[in-house]
């Protein structure tokens, strides 16, 4: 596979939640979560999805994943399109290039099992190798992350390890079979700020060494800017802004990339940061009209922006935008 | 690269234990640790003595009298100690307790404390084939109808719901009167019946909190087919709770055997609950004479009473270990 | 400027099953009234056993051992629980972690305020009170109209806005405020930020601000102590502690955090895991992680000295000082 191959490549995407109020009446209402998502990732590169909560950036990962069924559009993965796979080959061959390391390091271990199960469980499930090469294998991953010596640690249980250890479990789980294409949700922030930076930089160190592509969900535009090589902004389940990292913090375009730019606290006591003023909350894309989602709040508000959803436009060197301020259109 | 494969795999291999002793180890690790937490609770310490006096009577101590002490008697060849067909011509029967009779005898003659640990087998495996059948629909059910949602999960639900509002005493009735009830019959019919009901809706609410735990999607990431997730995730987490509603079926199965005992309906030789109804239909239970042969109904009263109580004990001490929020700092 | 608190040599200790754990471990500072300091540290370091403590909210397992905490002149320690009530609320109130959650979801949020203002001041009537609500929401900038809302009728961030009104609502002269934005998006954090500002200045309240995140804490206060394992490790106005930090902790803290702003520079990780608190050593809690450590560090304890004005540290070896300091014993 040569290096500037697509390794997985989303146009169209649409996941929609219908809102049904039991078991057997029909949905009238459905939300939009995520709404004509396109991108693609090459091997070896990152690519964050930031945006705050109900953004829809968890659910695109996971719609990735094959956790949830997109609605509609296409994915493909390696060559192959997988949007709607059936037979369990596709299946296995899928599953066994992909994985995802989650959240929560205290939830995404099963606190009944013990380290060697939890680690090689992909394994298992896809029934690979013998027990021995297993074994192996397992030990191998976990001195590659930093837990060491590995055998002391195969036969314990999540509840003896600390947040840190039990994240690095967890990306051992997700690493042990050398996956293709990795989703990382928000993997750093429910650890202890020290550790988050440990955590971080073996990932990339990981991904470095494995020339993994990595799909890095976060709602920390610092974090994404350490961590991804392009950055995609996203509101209410659409694209906003896209663009490799520098340039979208150095040079944003879309007044939501530049509330968030100016609302993160600086680390300087001296730094006067002035914020940019947008009014209101976030509110939930349920049957969304057809206009820019961030009107209610936008401070440069036009007409036009109540009449038409914007679309994605070109606005420098793989940067694109969202936004009528910046389409030829406006009137 | 040969180099580097000998190198790891020769400590490795050193190190590593086969896999079934280091399951074995582990097991018995968590046991201890278990074990620990559930000694504190004295409520639990309590009924777990009086469950294993009561085993050692009944499997232990009555076997052996029954082969040694009973068998043979000097006083009189034909006294026999045995609790269904024995008879005392020696006395007026019921007798009080006396040395030869250390509960007494019941109006037919026979006596009590050999009725009494001739029936302690088999309450208990009567309470406990009612309680295993009981828990594992319970939690077959439960767990699949918590994952899979949907028309399964409310169907499941609504019988539950139907299952709990059922007469269980009257039912029994009917049935017996339709067919012969032993020990063994009772004990699937019970655990038929309670399957179905309040223990499902328990299970199934766990299954649901399992369900949407972090390690279910991850396993799902991994490829997991359904049944490997409801076998390997959620029944191993839904298992100690199982375990917990087993004591307390198990009060209920032995509670349900005395009352179809009392009155008459179930086809065995001999229990607690039929010691009271042949002590009853002889009318001894009633008005002053309910004082007078106290040794006809009071002995089997308390056991009935002590070892459902016993397991409804552990059951309590048992909610620590299942359930690590309640466990002391 | 006079001390409205004064933690003087304060020795929290919890008492668990598996040993002593000690939470806050000789802390002392002074807050002058109308200050903001920010206690800074990851979790298990002690800043919230210090409000805990402060406002002696703590479990049965856990004991003040030893020193003062004065509020107001008076030493808090040794006031009854009935005597701490009155302070409570009155004099110091606080805005807990996750406090979105703290909001009982059946009352209606005006209510709840209402409810924390007549319990301590009983002479209020009702419309009194109901006044003050409407005042105190449009100082935290909410519609008071939505005053007879439920909580669930509230955005995040509208959440928050309740909780900090129903701080103020008996007009203490401290608010604690411990993770008041950790559950928020970083928009809503920014306006909720700005909001604590505005109103500390305008009320010139004093305030303790607790956080992991050294970003929120420069921007709110102007002071700040970091603690580590159960101590003040450093403290420092503001200005001081990022740009010349001494203790090799905070070293390590200010360059390990990714920055939005400037160049993208390479992050420093502090080697380790934060320290087990349980049966705590009697050297430098550091030491294993510091890359200045010494034989010494293995050894000693050390002190917590102004090594410049206005700047404490407990360091053998104190970083970036202006001047050369005497080996610290």
């Amino acid at each position: 596979m040569s290096d500037n191959e697509v390794v997985m490549k989303v146009e169209n995407l649409n996941k929609f939640f219908p809102m049904k109020k039991s078991v057997f009446s029909r949905a009238k209402h459905f939300l939009h979560a995520v709404d004509d998502i396109n991108f693609e990732i090459k091997k070896g590169k990152v690519l964050s999805l930031v945006g705050e909560s109900g953004c829809g950036k968890t659910t695109t990962g996971k719609t990735l994943l094959k956790l949830y069924e997109p609605t509609s559009g296409k994915i493909t993965f390696l060559g192959k399109d997988v949007t709607y796979i059936q037979s369990s080959e596709d299946r296995k061959w899928f599953h066994s290039r992909t994985q995802m390391i989650f959240q929560d390091p205290f939830e995404s271990l099963n606190p009944r099992k013990t380290i060697f199960d939890i680690v090689a469980e992909p394994m298992n499930i896809q029934n690979f190798g013998t027990l021995r090469k297993r074994e192996l294998m397992v030990m191998e991953i976990l001195k590659r992350v930093g837990i060491s010596p590995p055998d002391a640690f195969l036969w314990r249980y999540p509840h003896e390890l600390s947040g840190g250890q039990r994240q690095r479990v967890a990306i051992a789980r997700a690493l042990v079979m050398k996956p293709e294409f990795v989703v990382a949700d928000e993997p750093t922030s429910m650890l202890d700020v020290s550790i988050r930076t440990q955590v971080m930089k073996l990932m990339m160190e990981l991904i470095k060494e494995m020339n993994m592509s990595f799909l890095y969900i976060t709602h920390d535009l610092a974090v994404a800017r350490y961590m991804a090589d392009e950055i995609i902004v996203m509101y209410l389940g659409r694209i906003v802004e896209h663009a490799d990292s520098e340039e979208l913090i150095n040079n944003p375009f879309h007044p939501y990339t530049k509330a968030l730019i100016s609302a993160v606290p600086v680390p300087d006591p001296e730094f006067k940061r002035k914020s940019v003023e947008i009014k209101g909350g976030i509110g939930k894309p349920i049957d969304p009209l057809p206009r820019c989602r961030f009107y209610d709040r936008c401070p440069f508000a036009m007409e036009i922006c109540a009449q038409k959803e914007p679309e994605l436009i070109e606005v420098g060197k793989n940067h694109k935008v969202a936004c009528f301020l910046y389409n030829q259109e406006r009137r | 690269m040969a180099d580097n494969a000998n190198m790891t795999v020769e400590p490795a291999e050193a190190k590593l234990e086969s896999p079934i002793s280091i399951r074995m180890k582990l097991m018995w690790r968590a046991f201890k640790e278990n074990w620990k937490i559930f000694s504190q609770s004295k409520i639990g310490m309590i009924g777990l003595y009086i469950v294993v006096i009561f085993a050692v009577a009944g499997f232990i101590v009555y076997p052996i009298l029954a082969a040694t002490v009973w068998k043979t008697t000097s006083l009189n060849a034909m006294v026999s100690y045995n609790p269904v067909t024995g008879y005392d011509f020696l006395q007026n029967n019921p007798a009080a307790p006396s040395w030869a009779h250390l509960l007494g005898t019941d109006p037919l003659g026979r006596d009590v404390l050999a009725q009494l640990l001739y029936s302690t087998p088999r309450e208990f495996m009567l309470g406990i084939v009612a309680a295993l059948i009981t828990v594992i629909i319970g939690t077959l059910i439960g767990t699949v109808a918590a994952y899979f949602g949907g028309a399964l999960d409310t169907f499941f639900m609504r019988l539950a719901d139907i299952v709990l509002l059922f007469p269980f005493i009257p039912f029994l009735i009917v049935i017996s009167g339709m067919m012969e009830v032993d020990l063994l019959t009772l004990a699937l019919i019970i655990g038929l019946l309670s399957g179905f009901g309040g223990i499902t809706i328990v299970l199934r609410s766990q299954g649901l909190i399992i369900k949407s735990r972090p390690f279910i999607e991850s396993a799902k990431v991994s490829g997991a087919s359904d049944a490997y997730i409801i076998v390997n995730h959620i029944i191993p987490n839904v298992m100690p709770l199982s375990f917990l509603y087993m004591m307390f079926n198990v009060t209920g199965a032995i509670f349900s055997e005395a009352v179809l005992s009392f009155f008459g309906l179930l086809n065995i030789k001999m229990s607690w609950g039929l010691m009271i109804y042949t002590a009853d239909t002889a009318g001894y239970i009633i008005g002053s004479n309910i004082w007078n042969y106290w040794w006809l109904w009071l002995p089997s009263g308390a056991s009935i009473t002590l070892l459902c109580g016993a397991f409804y004990f552990i059951g309590r001490g048992l909610d620590e270990v299942v359930n690590p929020r309640l466990r002391k700092r | 400027m006079r001390p409205i608190l004064e933690l003087r040599n304060l020795k929290m200790y919890y008492d668990t099953q598996a040993g002593q754990v000690k939470a806050a471990d000789d802390v002392s500072f002074v807050l002058n009234e109308g200050e903001s300091i920010g206690l800074v540290g990851e979790s298990g370091c002690g800043k919230t056993s210090i409000s805990m403590s402060i406002m002696r909210l703590l479990p049965e397992n856990a004991r003040i051992i030893s020193g003062n905490i004065f509020f107001d002149g008076k030493d808090m320690v040794k006031l009854s629980n009935d005597e701490m009530n009155k302070i409570r609320w009155a004099g110091i109130a606080m805005i807990f972690q996750a406090a979105m959650n703290s909001l009982n979801p059946v009352y209606r949020v005006g209510d709840q305020i209402i409810e924390a203002i007549t319990t301590h001041e009983p002479n209020v009537t009702f419309e009194e009170a109901r006044q003050r609500v409407a005042s105190l929401y449009k100082l935290v900038g909410l519609d008071p109209e939505r005053m007879d809302n439920y909580p669930h009728e509230y955005s995040g961030g509208m959440k928050q806005r309740a909780v900090i009104a129903m701080s103020l609502a008996c007009n203490p002269k401290l608010i604690i405020a411990d993770e008041p934005t950790t559950a928020l998006d970083v928009i809503v954090q920014d306006t909720i930020l700005r909001e604590l500002e505005k109103i500390q200045r305008k009320l010139n309240m004093s305030m303790i601000y607790i956080s992991h995140d050294i970003a929120v804490i420069a921007e709110v206060a102007s002071r700040i102590a970091i603690m580590y394992a159960g101590k003040i490790v450093e403290m420092s106005d503001s200005v001081t502690i990022f740009k010349r930090p001494a203790h090799p902790y905070t070293v390590g803290l200010m360059s390990s955090f990714p920055s939005i702003r400037g160049e993208k520079k390479e992050l420093v990780t502090i080697p380790g895991e934060p320290p087990n608190l349980l049966n705590a050593p009697d050297h430098c809690r550091f030491a294993p992680r510091c890359p200045f450590a010494t034989d010494e560090c293995w050894k000693h304890m050390p002190s917590y000295a102004e090594v410049e004005s206005n700047h404490f540290v407990a360091c053998f070896h104190p970083q970036n000082l202006k001047k050369r300091v005497s080996a610290n014993v």
